[in-house]
């Protein structure tokens, strides 16, 4: 093993600990998850302000934070690795877990924030219609809209940002914090129109939840690039896919003739 | 076997091999952008900037690029900052120097034509080959190929032929580093640098690449300012990696590079090319860019580092292997474990610890720049202590290293002069050591965020063990206060805003 890949790995372990723990938690809690159900409930495309003081009254908004963050912690964790890293590497020994704890608190918070015109973005696509089909027919376009357009691409370029961080006192503690949420900001915009897929998605929300993450982290292997209108998929992984078949394939077929 | 011979020990300024690269490149420049085997389409291989390449008049503004298909499968493939930078630029070298051997033979020339190298750092060879400074053709007639005007380096500037690289501003000290890869996090990045994915234009630079090969880019193309063009100085080709392979002595400069490589394997038992697979089999195993470049007939011809790293099977060696002129211990052979295996290297799994940083971003303009690092107490009461015991048996050397973090600007040929200043307390004397230089060749690259990079400029990495062991011992130095002073080789603009975002000192060992 490099060096440099050592040293990933130390941050890759408990990340992959922590994105599995949440996942376990997702799996084990899906039974009695609110959050998909509040997004897909029957009462929204008649909405009345009794049905929402009703439905309110069975889900309760600390709860649904709470579905969210346990999402967002399966989904984003596995992609902090480069910023986590960065912050680590960037300050003092004896500062290393404040620094990356008050990143992390930014980066939070963030997602907390966007967590509400993200589950109003679904509530609106309910409202509009009641056909379920049209409901992914919009939500489909939006996806597909924001996916192709240089908003995104700008997103994803800052996602991999490693700036200056200070390393003594206030100045230190700032800088993390708010390069987490600087962080958390650029993350959300690059994921905000994916993540509407499995929200919108009650049968078959684990899946879908499972597929938007393994997407969001191909998209991120990607390095950046120009801005612009264009189609784009996750071309990296798809490449290392094949070649790692190929080698497969290959090694395989000088298995045969060897023996 | 083919040999590759010192530019400077031809038998004269425009010995054959000189005169027959000259008629080749004359050939190949007239010849389309888009034509695989045209002089600029090599160029772009290496890098390409539509605005400086029109400016300098290499494309008319109505000429096309290459097809689509071309330019990404051919174009802007360079490997900076990345481990594969040696092995990279090795096929490149081989593919050009094929594509000029054909051409000569079609001119009339030898067969057995091969490129020199320029060993600036032999006594006497530091300035730029006669035939490259020369805008005549030994004959006196003019237009010869290989004199560049966009060459503005120090020298006269009258002359733009008599550029030389100041020996002050460059060194071999990567040659006594024992890992071909290392570590990211401000440590040792290893003589070849560290381990990445395709870099075509990474922020990393790795030791051989650090020094000398930033600073030469930058001293022989220098750069100028164009009020009509821009608010900030333009580079001269070799300065920026968008334009470095127009001048045909980028091609010398780099065979200097892969001879210092080979040097490097051959000067120590220890000194050896990664084993993992990603670098052997290269980034189109990590689903990136393959390496590729046309052979002579236009056909595409692919490569890997593991078929670069195999010297006695390229097909060509060089006159000399010292580095600097002179002569080599004897070649060791190849190290490997009981098992066959090549150990794992020794910097995996070492501590890499923050000892100080300074304050805030630090803008280099003029002649220079200052600021000064604050060290934590406790760490370094911890370094000295194991500077001052050394390695126990087994153990990983304590090392600490200067790093220059997020370093930004559009000034591509500044190399900046890096001293350390130990300041003395309770009258104690102060004390100034230079501690290496770094060129920021790629760094306008680094710097944009519209060009498929994130914008944070380049990092550099500083061995400083031996100066602050001197520090560390003399107990009467002042830890809130070591000084780092730039000084640049060339004035730097204001215009092209150069900062350092951030100093700071790091250790790295047990």
């Amino acid at each position: 093993m490099t060096p440099a890949a050592y040293e990933r790995l130390q941050i890759r372990i408990p990340l992959t600990v922590a994105a599995a723990a949440a996942w376990a938690a997702v799996v084990a809690l899906s039974d009695q998850r609110r959050l998909v159900a509040f997004c897909n409930s029957d009462v929204w495309p008649a909405l009345s302000l009794d049905q929402l003081a009703l439905a309110m009254t069975f889900y309760s908004p600390a709860t649904l934070a709470g579905e969210w963050m346990l999402m967002v912690a399966a989904m984003m964790t596995p992609m902090l690795a480069g910023a986590l890293g960065h912050v680590r590497a960037r300050s003092l020994p004896r500062r290393r877990m404040r620094s990356m704890a008050l990143f992390m608190i930014g980066y939070c918070a963030i997602w907390v924030a966007c967590g509400v015109p993200i589950v109003l973005a679904v509530l609106a696509l309910q409202l509009v219609q009641s056909s379920s089909i049209v409901t992914i027919a919009l939500a489909g376009s939006l996806v597909l809209v924001w996916q192709f357009s240089p908003g995104k691409q700008i997103c994803l370029n800052h996602c991999h940002d490693q700036p200056p961080l200070a390393a003594y006192g206030i100045r230190a503690d700032l800088a993390a914090l708010g390069y987490g949420v600087t962080q958390g900001i650029w993350c959300c915009g690059a994921c905000w129109a994916l993540m509407l897929v499995p929200l919108a998605t009650q049968g078959g929300h684990l899946p879908a939840m499972a597929a938007t993450s393994a997407f969001l982290i191909a998209e991120r292997l990607d390095k950046p690039r120009r801005p612009a209108w264009e189609v784009r998929w996750p071309s990296t992984a798809a490449r290392l896919l094949w070649f790692r078949l190929g080698l497969w394939r290959r090694s395989e077929s000088a298995g045969v003739k060897a023996t | 076997m083919l040999v590759r011979q010192n530019v400077w020990e031809l038998g004269g300024d425009w010995a054959d091999p000189i005169l027959w690269y000259a008629r080749a490149v004359g050939a190949l420049r007239p010849k389309p952008l888009n034509d695989r085997t045209s002089w600029r389409f090599w160029a772009g291989m290496h890098g390409y900037h539509q605005g400086l390449w029109e400016f300098y008049g290499y494309k008319a503004p109505a000429e096309q690029v290459p097809a689509q298909a071309d330019f990404d499968e051919f174009w802007q493939q360079c490997q900076h900052g990345s481990w594969y930078f040696l092995p990279w630029h090795r096929g490149y070298l081989i593919g050009f120097e094929k594509l000029i051997r054909s051409t000569v033979v079609t001119l009339g020339g030898p067969p057995d034509w091969t490129l020199p190298y320029w060993n600036y750092f032999k006594p006497g060879q530091d300035g730029l080959p006669p035939a490259f400074g020369s805008p005549d053709w030994p004959d006196g007639t003019g237009n010869n190929p290989l004199f560049i005007e966009q060459r503005w380096g120090p020298g006269d500037p009258s002359q733009p032929g008599k550029v030389f690289v100041p020996l002050d501003a460059v060194n071999l000290d990567a040659m006594d580093v024992h890992e071909f890869t290392g570590v990211a996090s401000g440590g040792d990045r290893g003589f070849g640098g560290i381990d990445t994915g395709f870099e075509h234009g990474g922020t990393k630079h790795g030791d051989i690449e650090s020094q000398p090969h930033d600073q030469v880019h930058g001293l022989v193309g220098g750069e100028k300012m164009f009020p009509e063009a821009s608010t900030r100085p333009l580079p001269g080709l070799m300065s920026s990696p968008v334009t470095a392979g127009l001048d045909p002595i980028f091609w010398l400069h780099h065979a200097n590079i892969d001879r210092l490589w080979q040097s490097w394997r051959q000067s120590d038992s220890q000194n050896t090319d990664p084993e993992e697979a990603s670098w052997k089999k290269g980034p189109a195993s990590l689903g990136q860019h393959k390496f590729v470049v046309p052979l002579p007939d236009g056909s595409p011809w692919e490569y890997t580092p593991e078929q670069m790293s195999d010297f006695a099977g390229v097909g060509y060696t060089y006159s000399d292997f010292s580095p600097a002129g002179a002569p080599l211990a004897a070649v060791a052979g190849r190290t490997a474990t009981s098992s066959g295996a090549v150990a794992m290297a020794r910097s995996t799994g070492a501590t890499v610890e923050v000892l100080g940083a300074n304050a805030q971003s630090l803008p280099v303009a003029g002649k220079g720049a200052e600021t000064s690092v604050q060290l934590d107490a406790r760490t370094h009461t911890k370094v000295a202590a194991r500077l001052a015991a050394g390695p126990a048996p087994g153990a990983r050397a304590e090392q600490v290293f200067l790093n220059l973090e997020n370093v930004r600007g559009y000034s591509d040929a500044t190399v900046l002069q890096v001293y350390l200043q130990f300041a003395g307390k309770d009258g104690a004397p102060s004390f100034e050591r230079q501690v290496g230089s770094i060129g920021l060749f790629g760094i306008t690259k680094a710097t944009e965020t519209d060009t498929g990079h994130a914008g944070d400029g380049l990092s550099y990495a500083l061995n400083i063990t031996k100066p602050y062991s001197e520090f560390a011992g003399s107990g009467n130095t002042d830890l809130a206060k070591v000084g780092v002073r730039l000084q640049a080789v060339a004035p730097v603009q204001q215009s092209a805003d150069v900062s350092v975002g951030r100093i700071s000192i790091v250790r790295q060992g047990d």
